[in-house]
């Protein structure tokens, strides 16, 4: 079971935007390490985090969106009946970051 | 300080910095051309610890490589002496050839098997100073590890003791000499305890000798076992060797002792002492010179100021004791020619007496009967009879003074001291007068104002009063006589005045002359002139003065003045303290009786007009008399037969015969008897048990107080002397009839307090714990004078007294003293500090003596309290207090009473805490014994034990499983007979055979068979039981085999129950060892449950088996789907419902992994990377039972939370741990478990990546959501009920 858990794609959008696609698992295994990259990414600029294709996040995932919304303005982007929409309910992360349903409009300019 | 040098590393040039001349030196040396190599190319290992040892204070030495070179620092410098600096990197049995026998073989055991030693005070032959040196160290030497984890030098940490060694063991000597020489009265002994003394320390004394001067010659008297013919021989020499040293006083230095002891070096193999040490034996300052010691210098040692002057402190003690042993014989041979003066002395006058007193006894005593009977007599008979009467008397009197007399002159009257309240005394002397002076009419006034106790001999002060009175009133033919008693400045004054005809100031000095008689007119001429000489003796015997003012016709005064002693502040039970009052005395009614002649002429006046000798016969009691004198004997059956029946017997001999028939509630015997006398009659009767109890009254013409001793020591009630008067011998006879009646009564109340101690030793071994003990003395009591309190003191560690109270005590009182410092002031904890008993009548003197006591601090309604010191073996236990309603005055029996109460007391609280330490001991080894296997992946396993409530101490019951290999695991349960550590013992023995004979067995069959081969040979494991499984979950099965076990339990995954039979056989070590024992094989599909378990868990009592399995199969179908970890805790938890069990029980349950379709088991290492897979093997199965797909994955998230936990926390990330997780499916709702080895750490303040948020996930998620954690580890169990599946 070798192949990666999650998968990670960013793109650079026009008006300091870092749209990042996150896709598979998070946990603990690969949590930390995701985290440093996206803050990497992210550099302080607005961090869009779409978080749709994602399947399972957990608490050290949490801990992860937490300490990149200390950095960046984060924004999220979550399939509404996901675990994950679910997951970031329970814990209110939802009142620390705006959470879209679908790509904001400044974004998905482009996105096709 | 050096400067940096080239290619020395910082680390070490920073140590070497600190590290004073061996820093230098190690930086200097030359490594590059020695076999540790250049010190730039030293391993990291070697370099800081070299560093590490410079920079130290602590003396270190340091051993490298298979050559053990050493390296040292500064601190070390001392231990090697002048082997410095030669020893800086030479090899180390090079270095220390002289000792090497000793460390070498602990050095080279630490380098073969890096077990490091430990040793103290360790005695080596060092040579530092070119001779070989006693010295001590203590040190450890501790394997250094190179980089491969071989160990490649040895570490050394070494404190050196030898001062302290030494020193002890000197003072040791000295003690013992100052104790054993204090005792020694002859000069032999003294030689004899100090050579025994010296010769328990060969080693600073290695050889001594006593040679003590006799006259002109000088003799070996005493010297070191096996060494007197190699010694004495010296002895005439010894004097020109002190003469040729300094000179008396001073010490001689001997050099060549072979030469001057020829033969020494023979006897002495351990090191032959060079020098000798002469010293002169003197009892002190200007004492004669007694003889010389001499001592043996040991060749171990330095003659230093230390040894020199422990020599001499030896020969200083030894000289002092024979100069003590000699004083003392001196005066005892003083004493002992005293003491056979005053023996002929006495012996004369005892023997003159003898004669005089018996027939003085038959003249007066009839006479006085005569005269008692009014109407039997003319006047004219009467009168002379009288007169006949009163000169027997007379002359009675003038015998007991004269003996009297004679003994105080001799100075054999030792005064008997005792404290009295003086005023009540002197008044009861006085109002015996006041009849006598009423009748004369001169006034008697008195003025006692003495408060202080009075410290007199009670006898000797009674004889002082009354012959001033008598005096007095001889002399005072009219007017008043006054006597006064009061203290005056450090003595007591008694004076008595009269206002009589006066004394010439010429006569003052010889009125207290012997035989001297005042001139002048008196009532009476009669009397022996003896009176004030006697008086004079009496008041000097108890160390006092008396004088005399008068002048002719006007009157005088005597003044007794005697000191004031302080009365003695030690403890006394105050039943001893109050002697028996002043009664009036034999010698104080003759000396009124004499008064009463001058004053009335002869009438004889009763002093108990109420007592009538015939109304007063008493009820059946038996008197035998025995006396070989016929008249005798008729005049005593005369006089006791108006009140009391009576035998008689002519000797001893008829008396023992007739004693046991006639049954006589006392005996009177004469001691003067031929054959059986007296005395040889009463030891007969106190030989057998039967009569021992039988009062005796010894009669005997030998009079004084050593008479009345003897008689008394012999066991004798009462000693009467003769004379007698009827009177008299009556009075002493009801009163020795009444006090065996109050003894007997006595010895019931010693029968019912011995009675109390039985039950209260009984009801003691029933308590559980020392707090309950209070309670149970208080209970013991209540049939014996109930106490109102009771509380026990117990001093723990830390010193602290524990305080348990029973009784009206109050919770604030109890929450107050329940702990207190030894040091507080209170009753209990000075009592249990000084070890010294408080009796207090009263406890309202309580707070005088407490000062810091607050008035709650003592409890309602206690007035009497007694509070005993505990103790076992000399060490201060703590104390018992015991408080009553009622002010107490305990007599000695009670007291004794209450010791042996403390006593067994503190023996049960010593047996508990024994108990307690065992049980410790045993909870420990227990704990060792029942760890849960750390390690395995093919099985979830959980194991419980609960130890028997009704037997104490760890029981017989254990377990194990362990991993065979990746397939396999064993899984084991025994059960040992008995009880306690040596079960234990057997039982952690078998587990251990049977975990390596399964690694290595082919199966369980041979395991088992190898542990019965085994158990063969262990005492106490003969009929042991045991059961033992294997696992396989490649093959899916198992294979079990049971010695004498009950049936182990299978479950299938789909929840069948099936008691595995097949594997039945004898228990272990009994029948036959040969004999196969019978396998047994069943599937064991993924999910699969094996329950293995001890019979405590099924049997009970008068219950049969089958209930027990029958109960236990019904308890499992009911459960079986719960999680291991909750199965076995449900079922032990039902096992103590079903009855309290009599046996400790073990449970072990033991789960395959895999899915099955009601369970779900797997486990893990500790290790993320494991997340990803666990989650896709629950989703799968989750899956199959068509769980919609968001309950799915809200379970999945909340195990992930609970195994990430376990992981993190549970077992940090250790991936040699096992983290498992067993799910089930059962009535449309799920239940997960997650186990780890670790503690619960909820929320723990690192876990940044984490943030809190598990747990409000897990929260959220489930319904249910319980943590269970015990030193075994953690478990979380979720529980989900299912919107829809296939179950619900």
């Amino acid at each position: 079971m070798n192949a990666p858990l999650h998968q990670l794609e960013v793109q650079e959008r026009p008006g300091d935007i870092v749209l990042a696609r996150l896709g598979g698992e998070i946990d603990r295994s690969n949590a930390p390490e995701l985290c440093e990259r996206l803050l990497q990414a992210a550099r302080g600029r607005l961090l869009l985090l779409d978080l749709t294709d994602l399947e399972h996040l957990d608490s050290s995932g949490m801990g992860m969106l937490h300490a990149l919304s200390e950095h960046s303005r984060l924004e999220l982007i979550v399939s509404p009946t996901s675990i994950v929409a679910r997951a970031i309910a329970i814990v209110e992360f939802d009142q620390l970051a705006p959470v879209h349903q679908t790509p904001p409009e400044h974004v998905s300019d482009g996105l096709g | 300080m050096l400067g940096p040098m080239p290619g020395v590393p910082d680390d070490l040039a920073a140590a070497a910095a600190l590290g004073g001349e061996m820093g230098s030196r190690i930086l200097e040396f030359d490594w590059a051309g020695h076999p540790l190599g250049a010190i730039e190319a030293w391993p990291d290992w070697m370099r800081v610890t070299v560093a590490e040892m410079l920079a130290s204070r602590f003396p270190i030495v340091l051993w490298f490589g298979d050559e053990l070179f050493l390296m040292y620092n500064d601190a070390y410098l001392s231990a090697l002496g002048e082997k410095h600096p030669a020893a800086l990197g030479t090899p180390g049995r090079l270095i220390w050839s002289e000792i090497w026998d000793v460390i070498g073989p602990m050095l080279l055991g630490v380098m073969e098997t890096g077990v490091a030693t430990w040793s103290a005070d360790q005695r080596l032959a060092l040579i530092r100073r070119r001779f070989a040196e006693e010295a001590f160290f203590t040190f450890t030497y501790s394997p250094m590890f190179d980089q491969s984890g071989a160990v490649g030098g040895i570490f050394c940490a070494v404190h050196e003791t030898t001062e302290k060694v030494q020193g002890e063991r000197r003072l040791g000597t000295l003690s013992a000499l100052a104790s054993r020489l204090v005792e020694r009265n002859d000069s032999d002994a003294v030689m004899e305890a100090a050579s025994e003394v010296c010769g328990s320390n060969l080693a600073d004394l290695p050889f001594v000798g006593f040679y003590l001067a006799e006259g002109d010659s000088v003799l070996l008297r005493a010297c070191t076992d096996g060494l007197r013919d190699v010694l004495a021989p010296a002895a005439p020499s010894v004097r020109t060797w002190a003469d040729e040293g300094a000179g008396a006083g001073g010490s001689v230095l001997l050099e060549d002792c072979r030469a001057r002891f020829p033969g020494l070096a023979e006897r002495l193999v351990d090191g032959v002492p060079e020098q000798a040490l002469l010293m002169s034996l003197i009892g002190g300052p200007g004492s004669e010179l007694a003889g010389w010691m001499v001592a043996g210098v040991s060749p171990l040692l330095m003659l230093d100021d230390g040894y020199r002057s422990f020599l001499e402190m030896v020969a200083g003690h030894v000289g002092r004791g024979l100069a003590t042993a000699r004083l003392q014989q001196l005066e005892s041979a003083r004493w002992d020619a005293l003491v056979e003066l005053d023996r002929a002395k006495s012996q004369f006058f005892s023997n003159v007496s003898h004669e005089f007193r018996t027939p003085l006894t038959l003249i007066a005593s009839p006479l006085e009967d005569v005269l008692s009977e009014p109407d039997e007599l003319s006047q004219t008979q009467r009168e002379r009879l009288t007169i006949a009467r009163l000169n027997a008397m007379r002359m009675s009197r003038l015998v007991n003074n004269l003996l009297d007399f004679a003994r105080l002159e001799a100075g054999g009257a030792e005064p008997d001291l005792e404290s009295v309240d003086g005023a009540a005394l002197t008044a009861d002397l006085i109002s015996m007068f006041r009849s006598a002076f009423e009748k004369a009419g001169v006034g008697l006034e008195a003025e006692l104002s003495l408060s202080a106790p009075l410290v007199v001999d009670v006898g000797m002060w009674e004889r002082i009063v009354l012959n001033l009175l008598s005096n007095a009133l001889k002399y005072t033919l009219e007017g008043t006589v006054r006597v006064e008693l009061g203290a005056e400045g450090e003595s007591v004054q008694l004076s008595v005045s009269d206002t009589g005809v006066g004394i010439p100031a010429d006569q003052h000095d010889l009125i207290f002359t012997r035989f001297h008689r005042a001139p002048g007119v008196g009532r009476s001429i009669e009397g022996t002139g003896i009176g004030l000489a006697m008086v004079r003796e009496l008041v000097n015997a108890l160390g006092g003065q008396i004088s005399v003012r008068s002048a002719l016709g006007a009157g005088a005064t005597f003044v007794v003045s005697i000191p004031l002693r302080s009365e003695d502040g030690s403890f006394l039970p105050a039943a001893e303290r109050r002697r028996p009052g002043p009664a009036p005395s034999d010698v104080g009614t003759m000396f009124v009786d004499e008064a009463m002649q001058w004053i009335s002429g002869g009438e004889r006046i009763s002093h108990d007009p109420g007592e009538d000798l015939a109304s007063r016969r008493t009820e059946g009691q038996r008197v035998l008399i025995v006396d070989d004198n016929a008249d005798m004997r008729n005049y005593l059956e005369r006089v006791l037969s108006s009140s009391w029946l009576i035998d008689t017997a002519t000797s001893g001999a008829e008396a023992l015969e007739r004693v046991a028939d006639v049954r006589p509630d006392l005996i009177l015997s004469d001691v003067m008897m031929p054959g059986v006398d007296g005395f040889s009659l009463l030891e007969r009767l106190r030989d057998d048990p039967d009569l021992r109890e039988i009062p005796v009254i010894l009669l005997s013409a030998r009079a004084g107080a050593e008479a009345a001793l003897e008689g008394i020591e012999a066991g004798a009630e009462d000693y009467i002397v003769k004379p007698f008067t009827s009177r008299d011998l009556t009075r002493r006879v009801r009163a020795r009839l009444a006090a065996s009646q109050e003894r007997s009564s006595r010895v019931v109340a010693d029968e019912r307090r011995r009675g109390a101690l039985v039950a209260l030793s009984k009801a003691l071994a029933r308590a559980a714990a020392p707090e309950e003990l209070a309670t149970v003395v208080l209970d013991a009591l209540a049939d014996i004078g109930p106490a109102l309190i009771v509380v026990l003191g117990r001093l723990e560690a830390q010193d602290v007294l524990h305080l348990d109270f029973a009784g009206p005590v109050g919770a604030s009182m109890r929450a107050r003293w329940r702990q207190v410092k030894p040091d507080t002031d209170s009753p209990l904890s000075r009592v249990a500090r000084t070890q010294v008993p408080l009796l207090l009548d009263d406890s309202r003197q309580l707070r005088t003596m407490f000062p810091t006591l607050r008035a709650e601090d003592v409890v309602e309604g206690l007035r009497g309290l007694a509070v005993l010191p505990l103790s076992i073996d000399g060490r201060a236990e703590g104390a018992l207090a015991i408080g009553w309603r009622e002010p107490v005055d305990l007599e000695p029996a009670e007291v004794e009473f209450l010791e042996e109460v403390a006593e067994l007391v503190v023996r049960t609280c010593e047996r508990m805490r024994v108990v307690e330490v065992e049980r410790t001991l045993a909870e420990k080894l227990q704990d060792e014994l029942l760890a849960v296997p750390a390690r395995c992946l093919s099985a979830v396993i959980a194991a419980r034990y609960s130890s028997s409530s009704t037997l104490p101490g760890v029981g017989g019951d254990w377990y194990d499983a362990f991993e065979l290999d990746s397939d396999r695991v064993g899984v084991a349960v025994g059960d040992v007979v008995g009880h306690g550590i040596e079960s234990a013992a057997v039982m952690s023995q078998l587990r251990s055979v049977l975990t390596a004979a399964a690694m290595q067995a082919d199966g369980p069959v041979e395991a088992i068979e190898a542990l019965d081969r085994f158990a063969r040979h262990v005492p106490g494991a003969t009929m042991a039981t045991a059961a033992y499984a294997v696992i396989d979950t490649a093959k899916e099965t198992i294979e079990y085999c049971c010695a004498g076990h009950p049936p182990p339990m299978f479950v299938s995954p789909r929840g069948k129950l099936e008691y595995l039979q097949d594997c039945r056989g004898l228990p272990l070590a009994i029948g036959q060892a040969a004999r196969p024992r019978p396998a047994g094989r069943h599937a064991f599909p993924p999910g699969s449950l094996l329950l293995l378990y001890t019979d405590g868990l099924i049997e009970r009592r008068r219950r049969s088996l089958d209930v027990g399995l029958d109960r236990l199969h019904a308890e499992i179908a009911a459960s079986w789907n719960l999680p291991a970890r909750a199965l076995t805790s449900r079922l032990l938890r039902l096992a103590h419902q079903d009855g309290e069990p009599d046996d400790d029980m073990v449970i072990i349950a033991a789960r395959s992994t895999g899915r099955a379709e009601l369970v779900y088991a797997q486990t893990f290492p500790a290790d993320t990377k494991a997340l990803a897979g666990m989650r896709a093997h629950l989703r799968t199965w989750l899956d199959s039972h068509s769980v919609q797909p968001e309950e799915r994955d809200e379970i999945v998230l909340a195990v992930d939370e609970a195994v990430t936990n376990a992981c993190e926390h549970g077992s940090d990330f250790d991936a040699r741990k096992v983290v498992t997780l067993e799910a089930t499916l059962t009535n449309g709702s799920l239940l997960a478990c997650v186990s780890d080895s670790g503690q619960w750490r909820a929320n723990a303040p690192d876990s940044a990546a984490t943030g809190g948020y598990g747990h409000r996930l897990m929260e959220a998620l489930v319904d249910s959501f319980e943590i269970h954690s015990d030193r075994y580890g953690t478990s979380v169990t979720l529980g989900k009920s299912l919107k829809a599946s296939v179950f619900s």
